[in-house]
């Protein structure tokens, strides 16, 4: 047989190994595969074949159709994660494990927290020792790039910011999406609105004052509202401008133990939560009422961290044994399960989240047991290599920039590390 | 699920017809209908952002699949010398490659685009598939012959030598193609190859060897030394290569920093002055610098000129409506034009103007349409190559579309005055009077004309006597007349204007005020004592109500002269003089004050424009949920939702924040059980304020007067302290303090608040229990 035959005839079982794992038949999927000797993971979840073999009949129907005309679909570079058009793109961004350390901060205990800012060019790190740091990115990478050792000298301290106005340690940070905005949380019960365009400053200019230890936040991506987690099982919506406060309207809406996680996708029309109790929920962004339970996401055990795609069609949920699952929206089911961390059937508090790489690319996920970072291709679900994070103590947050290759780990060891792909 | 409340993007769109997230949502909807249905929003898309690459390639991509061929290539030339997007062009290419490339007879158009496509994008960071492509399609071509092949040989050489020549992504691939193409390309004989037998020493070695031969067998030995020789030759080719390609390398890591953060794919809309904006073009800034410092060190003026002007290309593709980057870019195509003149390479220098030209018509024609300044740039250019009529076109485009045409109408009567005189200048003057649009700035610019040009002030009076009796109420108008009338050193008609407008009934205050200080001002510096004691006393009569009685503020408008003060700023303003900041912003001189009212209202508009922030997301409609108020645990609730209470009303919360803090409250006390009785009582109807009746400050309330309470509660007012103050005093924080910590320990509280000798209640400063302890104290004491 001629080589491209072979080639084709692959494409073939793997559309329909593809083809079979979308429509829930992953046993099935998994017999074919091991039969042709090939693995589930090479082939993302998807319906291309169900496309084409439409396709096909409408050529069958009107044989006037030209040859080749799927030629014409010119595949660009990927913009995001989207199985439904973009399934079998291969990815274009740097392996998260080529990433190399550029610069490690100390900090006096434990970090617990960390946040870019929406172009990528600052990061704040939030720590138990009750302080936050901004940190100027470029200003590091402008660093490495000169090729000057790591060191902790006086005047190229990429440290512009320090804020000391908690009592107690500083659970979450974000930035506000268009002014010079820190919004942190912490267990002192406050969340506080720093704002950092002032070279002094120090101490907030509001805040808000809740009844419970804040455990996680998401800005409204207008910047008007702020959706918080507190250590309670009743999700909050403030409206910053007002201070108000407010809930959803239907009681039976709300989980049943205490929020750990909340993420606004970036069309600020859907909200989605994670909780202790182990269900992850969907709310309305405008109507504030609870649309979609994932009952039981990972199998009872609770969730670690929740997180939208760019185009809000997926959601990418931890669960605190370092169970990584993608949800599919439109038909509301598990469409991919990243496998294959060390540290995984083990429940743990102090597991990490999972995150995207800037174009969505990647999924990675610090694993607490081996204290290497996992990856996977996010399409596939295929393993990746590994990179040692060379922390001493649990990742207690990580987060990647949304513009460029760039990812923090925070860790109880008291230091975070900033990592970037290098040209 | 959660569409049914949300804006649908259509009604974005409507509202913010920039809004480009809405916009996109609409274009994946779009891409799923058939065509038929969705041409009609593609056009409204590509007619909204026209340069928008992305746009065109999905609008182009929908038709090929739907095999419109014909309207994908009409759309394909709309688009594609106005639009240098990489993608677009390669999205083009592969089209071509598709559709034509394995007809032999349009092979050559195909070629030709592949050239045109690497003449316009070939610069490109991301153009690397392009160049392979175009090598892929040479060497696919079947050469019959010896002639044919070394013809093709020496076109795909070419190819590539453009090729490793550009830094872009992805050269390393390319240079390792190109090496092995010298490799196994000089197998064939290159007798034809101009650029390897023109090389000097291969010549010499191939003279060598015939004087080492005899001459019969040359052709035989030169075949069979060549075996082994041209490996040598091709590493020979290749190293004269490495350096220039080292140095490619360099510049492509210094240019992929650059544009490090720069979004290629950002569509053009108005600025909104954010700081991502600002951002963006701060990067596209720095990268043209880049370029313009000749980072390939090329000694043609037209490469490095091409690349930069490539670099402003793309920068206005998402810069567009960036009037400065228009301009900076046709500046310094102009400044290249000069260059290349210098230089002697007219050719090149023609070309770089035509695109001048273009530049400018595609900036007036798409996204600049109406901004006037680039349009006037446009026609100065125009004019500054002897081009009369097209600039006369552009200034009758702008004087047809635009709303206000009157700057249009004056630029182009100075424009008339300098090409073809006076007279022709005239006529522009008689077709702006008779536009009904234009304003009476055109009558100030018609006179001035005929004033300063033709140095005849009586018909200069006669269009200002003109324009007065239509526009007599504009304070800018009757100024920049009464100016000229002082200038021409016509007093007597100065002041009958003046009088003449201010006896005018419909005369409007501001004017009124400006026209009296005019008088002043004239009185002051050409008239006798007498006329001047007149005019100020009649400004004063005539001004009291304005000046509020201030006798100080006519003294010093008397002597004053532009921006001299008779006293200083401090003094002025503590007198209440508010005229020094208007006229200190103009920097004095009277003919700067129409000027400067327009720069402050242009400055208005524009930073207008710049907090104009859209944020085009769907807000949470909080009539849909329930209000809440976090509360501990502990607290009993009746709110359905458990973990808070319901809120005070949102007036009444609004109070609470700006009420003092508890324990600043420290009496007077009220027995309640004295008031409960004195209510219980309560017989009469209760009393009702009367707020309209003002109340005489020599009656007498009960026993009190009222000046007595009046002043007792002034007193009251102005000796408590401001919440505020008080929240922010570094005092009352470590009071506070004080106090948490002192909530543990009783025994402590003593020294602390000496008139209250009590328990842990009384440290937080819970007012009703403290009462309640200094009751029972007292019946303690009682007992006792």
């Amino acid at each position: 047989m001629i080589r491209s035959e072979i080639k084709d005839q692959d494409y073939l079982y793997k559309l329909i190994i593809s083809q079979l794992s979308y429509d829930g038949f992953k046993q099935a999927a998994g017999t074919v595969a091991q039969e042709l000797g090939m693995s589930v993971e090479s082939a993302a979840a998807s319906n291309k074949l169900m496309r084409l073999v439409n396709l096909a009949r409408q050529y069958e129907d009107d044989p006037d159709i030209e040859k080749g005309e799927s030629l014409f679909q010119y595949n660009g570079d990927s913009v995001g994660l989207d199985l439904e058009y973009g399934a079998d793109i291969t990815p274009t961004a740097p392996e998260p494990a080529s990433y190399e350390l550029v610069y490690a901060s100390s900090h006096k205990a434990p970090c617990r927290s960390g946040a870019f800012n929406t172009d990528g060019s600052l990061a704040a790190i939030g720590s138990s020792d009750c302080s936050i740091k901004i940190y100027d990115i470029e200003k590091i990478i402008a660093r490495e790039v000169r090729g000057e050792p790591i060191s902790e000298a006086e005047q190229s301290q990429p440290v512009i910011r320090t804020l000391y106005d908690h009592v107690d340690e500083v659970s979450c940070v974000t930035f506000h999406p268009r002014e010079p905005i820190l919004i942190s949380g912490s267990y002192d019960k406050t969340i506080k609105f720093f704002d950092y365009s002032k070279m002094a400053v120090k101490r907030c200019m509001r805040s808000l004052v809740e009844a419970e230890p804040v455990r996680a936040f998401a800005i409204h991506p207008g910047g008007e509202f702020l959706a918080v987690a507190v250590n309670h099982p009743t999700l909050r919506l403030y409206n910053i401008e007002t201070q108000q406060c407010f809930v959803s309207a239907f009681p039976g809406d709300q989980h049943v133990e205490a929020v750990v996680d909340v993420c606004y996708a970036d069309s600020a029309k859907l909200l989605v939560t994670g909780s202790l109790d182990g269900d992850v929920k969907l709310w309305d962004g405008i109507s504030g009422r609870c649309v979609q339970t994932f009952a039981r996401a990972h199998d009872n055990i609770p969730i670690r961290s929740v997180k939208f795609t760019r185009n809000g069609k997926y959601v990418l949920t931890t669960g605190n044994d370092s169970s990584v699952k993608l949800w599919e929206l439109s038909t509301n089911r598990c469409l991919v399960n990243y496998t294959g961390v060390s540290g995984a059937d083990r429940v743990n508090d102090n597991c990490g989240p999972a995150c995207f790489n800037h174009n969505e690319d990647y999924v990675m996920l610090p694993d607490d047991k081996s204290g290497n970072l996992c990856s996977w291709n996010a399409r596939t679900g295929d393993r990746k290599r590994y990179r040692a994070l060379g922390h001493a103590a649990a990742v207690r947050d990580f987060i990647h920039s949304r513009t460029s290759p760039a990812f923090i780990t925070c860790s109880d060891d008291c230091k975070a590390r900033f990592w970037y792909k290098k040209l | 699920m959660s569409n049914a409340s949300v804006i649908s993007p259509e009604r974005r769109i409507e509202f913010n017809a920039f809004d480009v997230d809405a916009w996109n949502l609409l274009l994946r909807e779009s891409s799923a209908r058939p065509i038929d249905t969705a041409r009609i929003f593609y056009e409204k898309l590509v007619t909204q952002f026209p340069n928008a690459g992305r746009y065109w390639k999905a609008y182009i991509e929908h038709e090929l699949r739907a095999k419109n061929y014909d309207k994908a290539e009409a759309l394909f030339e709309r688009c594609i010398f106005q639009v240098l997007h990489i993608d677009l062009w390669k999205s083009y290419l592969h089209y071509l490659k598709l559709s034509k490339g394995h007809i032999i007879s349009m092979r050559e158009k195909v070629a030709d685009a592949f050239e045109l496509a690497i003449d316009r994008v070939g610069h490109d960071i991301q153009a690397a598939q392009i160049y392979q492509d175009y090598i892929q399609f040479l060497t696919d071509v079947e050469a019959q012959g010896q002639y044919a092949e070394n013809q093709k040989v020496s076109a795909i050489r070419k190819v590539y030598l453009r090729a490793v020549a550009t830094p872009m992504l992805n050269i390393e691939t390319i240079w390792q193609a190109y090496c092995d193409f010298e490799k196994v390309s000089l197998h064939v004989l290159p007798s034809a190859d101009n650029d390897v037998r023109n090389d000097q020493h291969f010549s010499l070695f191939l003279n060598r060897i015939a004087q080492i031969c005899s001459y019969n067998c040359k052709e035989l030995c030169i075949l069979l030394v060549f075996q082994s020789v041209n490996i040598n030759l091709a590493e020979k080719l290749v190293a004269d290569r490495v350096k220039d390609y080292q140095h490619v390398k360099k510049v492509l890591k210094q240019m992929e920093l650059l544009m490090q953060g720069i979004n290629r794919q950002a569509i053009s809309v108005p600025p909104r002055g954010t700081q991502a904006e600002q951002k963006q073009i701060d990067l596209w800034r720095k990268l043209i610098v880049f370029e313009k410092s000749n980072p390939l060190r090329s000694d043609e003026v037209g490469l490095k000129a091409k690349r930069v002007i490539y670099t402003y290309d793309q920068a206005l593709l998402s810069l567009g409506y960036h009037a400065d980057i228009w301009y900076e870019s046709a500046v310094y195509h102009e400044k290249i034009v000069a260059e290349l003149r210098e230089r002697g390479d007219m050719k090149t220098a023609e070309t770089i103007e035509r695109e001048t030209s273009k530049l400018y018509s595609r900036a007036t024609s798409g996204l600049m349409r109406n901004t006037p300044l680039i349009h006037f740039a446009h026609a100065d250019f125009e004019e500054s190559k002897g081009r009369y009529d097209i600039a006369t076109k552009i200034y009758d485009d702008l004087i047809e579309s635009n709303d206000d045409p009157t700057l249009a109408y004056i630029m182009l009567m100075n424009f008339i005055r300098r090409i073809k005189g006076v007279r022709a200048a005239r006529k522009v003057f008689e077709r702006a009077r008779g536009d009904k649009r234009s304003k009476f700035h055109i009558y100030i610019a018609g006179a001035m004309m005929e004033f300063h040009c033709i140095k005849d002030s009586n018909i200069a009076q006669k269009i200002f006597d003109y324009g007065l009796k239509k526009y007599g109420n504009v304070p800018e108008f009757a100024t920049a007349y009464i100016d000229f009338l002082y200038h021409v050193n016509d007093e007597n008609n100065t002041r009958g204007v003046i009088e003449r407008l201010l006896e005018s009934p419909d005369i409007s205050n501001e004017l009124k005020i400006e026209m009296w200080d005019r008088y002043l001002d004239l009185e002051t510096q050409v008239g006798d004592a007498a006329s001047l004691r007149k005019v100020d006393h009649a400004r004063r009569q005539a001004l009291n109500e304005a000046y509020d009685d201030r006798q100080a503020l006519f003294l010093v408008d008397r002597f004053k002269f532009l921006n001299l003060w008779p006293c200083s700023e401090d003094q002025m303003k503590l007198m209440g003089y508010n005229k020094i900041s208007r006229l200190s912003s103009t920097t004095g001189g009277p003919t700067t004050s129409t000027q400067g009212h327009f720069m402050s209202q242009g400055l208005l508009r524009t930073t207008q424009q710049v907090n104009l922030e859209i944020s085009g997301f769907p807000r949470p409609d909080t009539n849909q949920m329930l209000a809440f108020k976090p509360a501990s645990r502990a607290t009993p609730s009746t709110h359905p939702v458990s973990g808070g209470v319901f809120p005070a009303p949102r007036s009444v919360s609004f109070m609470l924040q700006r009420l003092p803090p508890p324990d600043s409250f420290c009496g007077p006390f009220v027995d309640h059980n004295i008031l409960m009785d004195a209510l219980k009582n309560f017989t009469r109807e209760p009393p009702k304020a009367n707020y309209k009746a003002s109340v005489d400050v020599n009656d007498s309330i009960g026993k009190y007067k009222v000046a007595d309470l009046k002043r007792e509660f002034q007193q009251l007012v102005t000796t408590t302290t401001d919440p505020a103050v008080l929240y922010a005093s570094e005092e009352y924080r470590k009071q506070r303090k004080r106090r948490h910590g002192a909530a543990g320990g009783p025994n402590d509280s003593d020294s602390e608040d000496e008139n209250t000798n009590g328990t842990a209640a009384e440290a937080t400063g819970d007012v009703f229990k403290r009462l309640m302890n200094a009751k029972v104290k007292a019946k303690e004491q009682m007992q006792t």
